[in-house]
């Protein structure tokens, strides 16, 4: 059975089968000119005798078999989730014709008119192999129908024999599918009746044998992309919506059916460059900080572990035997048996110092390593258990005393990424099941000299995957990391048997379909600086790995959302794990070819964010038989253990509350409580605003509600709006209460400066299946000197707030610089010098707040004095100033040395070169830039011996702020370039 | 900052901090402007703060580039001044002829730059807005109007208005502040000192002419190698020669690129 037709096997009951399955396109579709992708499937209902399996269907049955053609849409969130759109019997009324699209290049398209007495449907497809097994699948079907029988498409109608052709959207309400599987299915397609109904996808969506995409999680939901006016998919929207509602249900009521336990788990990953173990990896294994053992005297050879495969393969798990099967190399044997390996680890002595009280180890240890065959055989040929068996030797050795006590769980090797997992005997029962898979990525895409290992464990109730992955290496290849880890993620592809089924099936799960995914390997993200800068930061005197850490690869991969997007990574305080080489280094160790990056990293995702707390994260720099260091990482995740009848006592009574929620034919009835004029008052940048709605459901059914654009295509609110919820699900009678805020940022002050200060918005509100409410928001917004530019502000006839709509200055009678600004360098220069860390101290934002609004208000001539809280010192005030003069610079559209000039910067060598490109930019900017350096030059000068660099190290990135809209990549203006830039004029 | 860079260029330009300050409305703005633009607005807005700009001249084989620092004349800036003329090597204090007050503030400024400053900065008093009075000796008052500056926050009068409600004691002129005075005032105090007009360029080059002459370019050029080009001090060689600004006085400013 192929992977599409076990994805639409996954929405059937037990009773039907998919026998064929093709993807599709749909052009029947005409709410939407995009093309719609589909599965088109063949689904048979009684059993057939013998296997299961699709190919084998010919096989004679003993019941008269009955088919039909599943039109199956995607769920909006997932890509792997299929429900039936439109079912057409198989019956002597169908009619299926096939052409070849012509026009066109190859690949050959194949267009399929669907015909029954009602109607057609046209859908084309590429895929002609498994569009041809549809289409024979079909014609056995309707031969069986056929009394005169071996009949061949396409062929005219005959007269109809069974039920006329019925379309998916008519309703059937009999079967209450919660209630559990229903026997009765005599008779023609009487069985097609539960997947007629809409509410058949409850049971879909909640028995299933797997976990719901991780990514729901972290991404949210999606809805169809409806506007006022305009619903596109209600009944897709009314099922997402439920779900979600039933999950958060399930959630609040987990109580009921799960218990929980916490489990600690050590994860560690190493690229060990080919070599074999050949030092003790205890600091990596147990942790640094672990207490020492009183016996240090007694090194103990340890015991090797007794392998798992045995007891793995023979329980009643199925599918850990079509696991090894398919995917095999993995299950190793026992290290004992493995005489070379054994020499390999006894041949270096173990760490005595380290040897640990049992009780305090991790529960289940995870180690990757990467490199670890760095042989062509390795490559191109399955690996031996070699390696494997020398690293978990050195592994069990490093556990020291402790190892008697652990179990190897499992391992699994592609080529030189192996991953090995190891747990504490008393708790190898709590695993349920494991499944492993490969995935290689490398030279000409299946090279497996890049890829990943993978482990899939079902863990009581809750599914852990982990995935040790070594991604494509050199600086410039982000992208190509990007699309490594996206391709690792599509391969994975573990075998699995849904539980409480009596089915023989295989299935699979992708990686996301899990409750947590750990994420571990050299995935060879770099930084994105020179070569020197790097080292110079990364120097004992600098140490400014947060600095590094901003151009990291990962994390900017991370946050423009190219790769690895949902995942969370613990904050870095160790130096990057790689390279390391004997000679030319520099004085810290790291290789001078290669610019040092944090290339070994262990990132989660969960979908419960408070189900996985980490600890520790750190790289092990005692260890240095690689060029890499190894990172190691402890969380301690919570586990359920869910029981399954309560689970589906909980699951029905949720329903119940539901009622007739999905097929009802009445119109959702809302009440708005409060007025629909939402009155968001004054407006002002950086302080947030909330009002509340409150809508209650008057109607007789549950009722969905979502706020959707007033036009096709447009956001559902300006950004500045946050909308919570922005969609739900109300119970009969139930209230609830929308939360509406705004929040103006730099971003969006900047262009509601320019613009009408009164504010009016619409929102949206849609009841599914009903009618739109407008809600209209009206505000006024207070106009800021803050994220302004300079040379609108250098034109401004007075205070912005009160002139700032006033016709500027003509240019030539523009100021030489802002009022604003020299307010408050003149305020600092004779109130604040007092004050030795301003700067580098925050300020409080109430008083930066007090000092920008008599920025925005007052004339500025000293005439009127601000009113500060009298609890405010004169230290907390200047450091206020400070702040405010700051946040002035940092937040001006463009910054004082303007983007445009960024690169010629970077090649000033001395303080006229400064001049030089002071003299290229607006005579405005030029004095602001030589004012603030002027007054910062003053203070450091009072200043300690390191004011300057500190003073040149906070104004970087204010005054040569780099434009949020670049790239990624090695920027313009790198942090040490602006710092030296600046220090020319400070220091 | 390399060595390499600042110092194995022979012609490599010297840089002089240099500071304008004065009463409000005295004409600083209007002097630099002559002096890198050569040009003249009437009307100017005040300055806020400081501007900032630079001039290239030559001075025999070197390369002199002032950057000029021009400060706001209100009082209420007053307190930015220091981080203005700190590290100056070069200050001009502007006074208005036909203002007499404007003379005593800047002698204020002239004991402020003397307390305060470098101790080798050289300053020269600059006397501007002649061409409002009669040339030299003569009695023929000018136009009043055409040197004004318009600093509505606290340039109380225009000097038109003043020195002819005011004035007219020996000559028929607005002059109130004769030369003679201004002159031996400089003498004592170890100025420079020239009387100039922004608007048609009398005096102008001179005056930053002279400053040039008197700056001890060796000393900044070996303090600008020591690795610090902003902090020139201590008493050293003399420049000798001529200056010669590459740019006449009429010739627009890109003329002086050098």
């Amino acid at each position: 059975m192929d992977r599409l037709q076990s994805a639409v096997t996954l929405s059937l009951r037990v009773t039907e089968t998919c026998t064929a399955a093709a993807e599709v396109i749909d052009l029947g579709e005409s709410s939407s000119n995009e093309s719609v992708r589909r599965v088109l499937a063949v689904i048979t209902h009684g059993y057939p005798n013998g296997t299961d399996s699709g190919e084998n269907s010919n096989a004679e049955v003993s019941d008269k078999e009955e088919g039909c053609l599943f039109l199956m849409r995607y769920d909006n969130n997932s890509s792997t989730e299929l429900y039936p759109h439109l079912l057409f019997p198989i019956n002597l009324d169908l009619n299926v014709s096939l052409r070849q699209r012509s026009g066109g290049d190859a690949p050959a398209e194949f267009e399929v008119t669907i015909r029954i007495p009602k109607g057609k449907t046209v859908i084309s497809s590429r895929e002609m192999h498994s569009l041809s097994a549809v289409l024979e699948e079909t014609r056995r079907l309707k031969a069986i129908q056929d009394p005169n029988s071996s009949l061949v498409l396409p062929t005219s109608p005959k007269s109809p024999t069974g039920p006329s052709s019925t379309i998916a959207k008519s309703r059937f309400l009999e079967h209450d599918p919660v209630d559990g599987d229903n026997d009765e299915f005599e008779g023609h397609w009487e069985w097609l009746h539960f997947y007629l109904s809409r509410r058949f996808s409850r049971l879909l969506s909640f028995r299933q044998p797997k976990p719901r995409d991780i990514r729901f999680h972290t991404k949210g939901f999606k809805l169809s992309e409806a506007s006022a006016g305009m619903p596109v998919d209600e009944d897709g929207d009314i099922i997402n919506l439920r779900d979600q509602w039933v999950y958060e249900r399930l959630l609040e009521h987990k109580e009921e059916y799960s218990s929980q336990r916490s489990i600690s788990l050590r994860i560690g990953t190493f690229n060990v460059n080919g070599k074999l173990p050949s030092q003790s990896l205890a600091s990596w294994v147990l942790g640094r900080t672990k207490k020492v053992s009183l016996d240090e005297n007694s090194p103990k050879q340890p015991t090797m572990p007794t392998d798992e495969k045995d007891s793995i393969e023979h329980e009643s798990h199925p599918i850990s035997d079509s696991a090894s099967v398919v995917t095999s190399t993995s299950f190793s044997k026992s290290a004992l048996n493995t005489p070379d390996a054994h020499t390999l680890t006894s041949s270096f002595p173990s760490t005595p110092g380290l040897l640990e009280d049992p009780s305090e180890l991790s529960d289940i240890f995870v180690f990757g390593f990467q490199e670890v065959d760095l042989s062509t055989e390795g490559l191109l040929y399955r690996a031996s258990s070699t390696r494997d068996d020398a690293w978990t030797a050195a592994i069990f050795q490093a556990l020291g005393k402790a190892s008697d006590n652990y179990v190897k769980l499992t391992s699994k090797q592609l080529a030189g990424t192996l991953i090995i997992i190891i747990i504490k005997k008393e708790l190898r029962s709590l695993v349920k099941e494991i499944s492993a898979s490969t995935a290689a990525v490398g030279l000409l895409g299946f090279i497996a000299n890049k890829g990943a290992a993978a482990v899939r464990l079902l863990i009581n109730s809750t599914t852990v995957t982990f995935v040790c992955s070594h991604l494509a290496a050199f600086d410039e290849y982000v992208e190509r990391r990007n699309s490594d880890f996206a391709e690792v993620a599509r391969k994975l592809d573990f075998p699995i048997t849904p539980r409480g089924t009596r089915s023989m099936r295989v299935l699979s799960a992708n990686v996301w379909e899990s409750d947590m995914v750990f994420w571990l390997g050299d995935l060879n993200y770099r930084i994105d600086l020179p070569d020197n800068e790097i080292r110079t930061m990364l120097s004992p005197e600098q140490r400014e790995l947060d600095t590094l850490l901003d151009f990291d690869q990962l994390m900017n991969a991370i946050r423009y959302q190219n790769a690895f997007f949902g995942f969370s990574e613990h904050d870095i305080d160790f130096l990057p794990t790689y390279r390391f080489s004997d000679l030319p280094r520099d004085n810290i160790g790291y290789d001078m070819k290669r610019k040092p990056a944090w290339t070994d990293r262990i990132l989660h995702m969960s979908a419960n964010a408070k189900a996985i707390e980490q600890s520790t994260y750190q790289g092990h720099h005692d260890i240095d038989m690689s060029d890499h260091r190894p990172v190691s990482a402890d969380f301690t995740v919570s586990i359920d253990d869910s029981d399954e009848r309560k689970y589906h006592r909980t699951l029905k009574s949720i329903f119940r509350s539901l009622g007739d929620f999905e097929d009802s034919e009445e119109a959702p009835s809302v009440k708005i409580l409060d007025e629909s004029e939402i009155n968001m008052g004054d407006i002002i940048y950086g302080r947030s605003v909330t009002r509340n709605i409150r809508i209650q459901n008057t109607g007789k059914n549950a009722c969905g509600f979502r706020f959707i654009p007033l036009e096709p295509g447009e956001p559902i609110c300006k950004e500045w709006l946050n909308v919570k919820p922005l969609n739900g699900l109300l119970l009969p009678g139930e209230t609830t209460s929308i939360e509406i805020t705004v929040i103006i940022d730099e971003r969006t002050a900047s262009f509601l400066n320019h613009g009408n200060p009164s504010i009016s918005e619409n929102l949206v509100l849609h009841l599914l299946r009903g009618t739109d409410h407008i809600f209209s928001l009206i505000g006024s917004y207070k106009k800021t000197c803050f994220a302004n530019s300079l040379s609108r502000l250098v034109r401004t006839r007075g205070p912005v707030r009160t002139k700032g709509d006033e016709p500027l200055l003509p240019e030539v009678n523009a100021l030489s610089a802002p009022r604003e600004l020299m307010f408050l360098v003149e305020w600092l220069m004779t109130n604040g010098l007092d004050v030795p860390d301003i700067f580098l101290e925050p300020g409080n934002e109430d008083l930066i707040g007090i000092i920008r609004e008599h920025l925005d208000t007052q004339p500025l001539d000293n005439t009127v004095t601000i009113q500060f809280p009298t609890m405010a010192s004169h230290r907390d005030i200047t450091l206020a100033f400070g702040g405010a003069l700051l946040q002035f610079l940092g937040s001006l559209t463009e910054p004082v040395i303007p983007w445009a000039i960024h690169s010629r910067c970077a090649l000033v060598q001395d303080r006229e070169g400064v001049f030089e490109v002071l003299d290229e930019v607006p005579s405005f900017s030029r004095n602001v830039f030589v004012t603030v350096t002027a007054f910062l030059h003053f203070i450091a000068q009072s200043g300690g011996e390191d004011t300057s660099a500190q003073l040149a190290r906070v104004f970087a990135n204010v005054l040569l702020k780099d434009n949020p809209r670049a790239t990624p990549g090695i920027p313009l203006l790198t942090p040490l370039q602006k710092r030296q830039f600046l220090l020319l004029t400070i220091g | 900052m390399s060595d390499a860079a600042t110092g194995s260029q022979q012609d490599k330009s010297v840089q002089v901090k240099l500071v304008l300050l004065g009463e409000a409305a005295v004409g600083k703005s209007s002097i630099v402007l002559r002096f890198v633009s050569n040009e003249f607005q009437a009307n100017k807005e005040p300055t806020i703060g400081a501007a900032f700009l630079t001039q290239k001249c030559r001075l025999e084989d070197r390369v002199l580039r002032y950057e000029i620092w021009d400060t706001a004349g209100q009082e209420r800036f007053h307190s930015l001044a220091p981080m203005y003329y700190r590290n100056a090597q070069a200050a001009i204090v502007v006074y208005d002829v036909t203002k007499a007050a404007s003379l005593d503030k800047a002698k204020s400024w002239v004991k402020e730059l003397q307390r305060q400053a470098n101790p080798n900065i050289v300053i020269a008093l600059a006397g501007n807005k002649v061409d409002l009075v009669a040339p030299s000796s003569s009695s023929t008052p000018a136009t009043p109007s055409s040197e004004t500056e318009d600093e509505p926050d606290d340039a109380t009068a225009t000097p038109g208005e003043e020195a002819e409600g005011q004035n007219g004691g020996d000559t028929d002129d607005v002059r109130q502040v004769p030369t003679e005075e201004a002159q031996a005032y400089a003498t004592e105090a170890g100025l420079l000192f020239f009387e100039t007009s922004a608007k048609t360029g009398d005096g102008i080059v001179e005056i930053f002419t002279e400053i040039a002459k008197k700056i001890p370019i060796e000393h900044i050029l070996a303090s600008s190698r020591g690795g610090n080009a902003a902090r020139a001090g201590g008493a050293s060689g003399q420049a000798q020669g001529n200056v010669n600004l590459t740019e006449n006085a009429n010739k627009p400013k890109d003329a002086c690129n050098c």
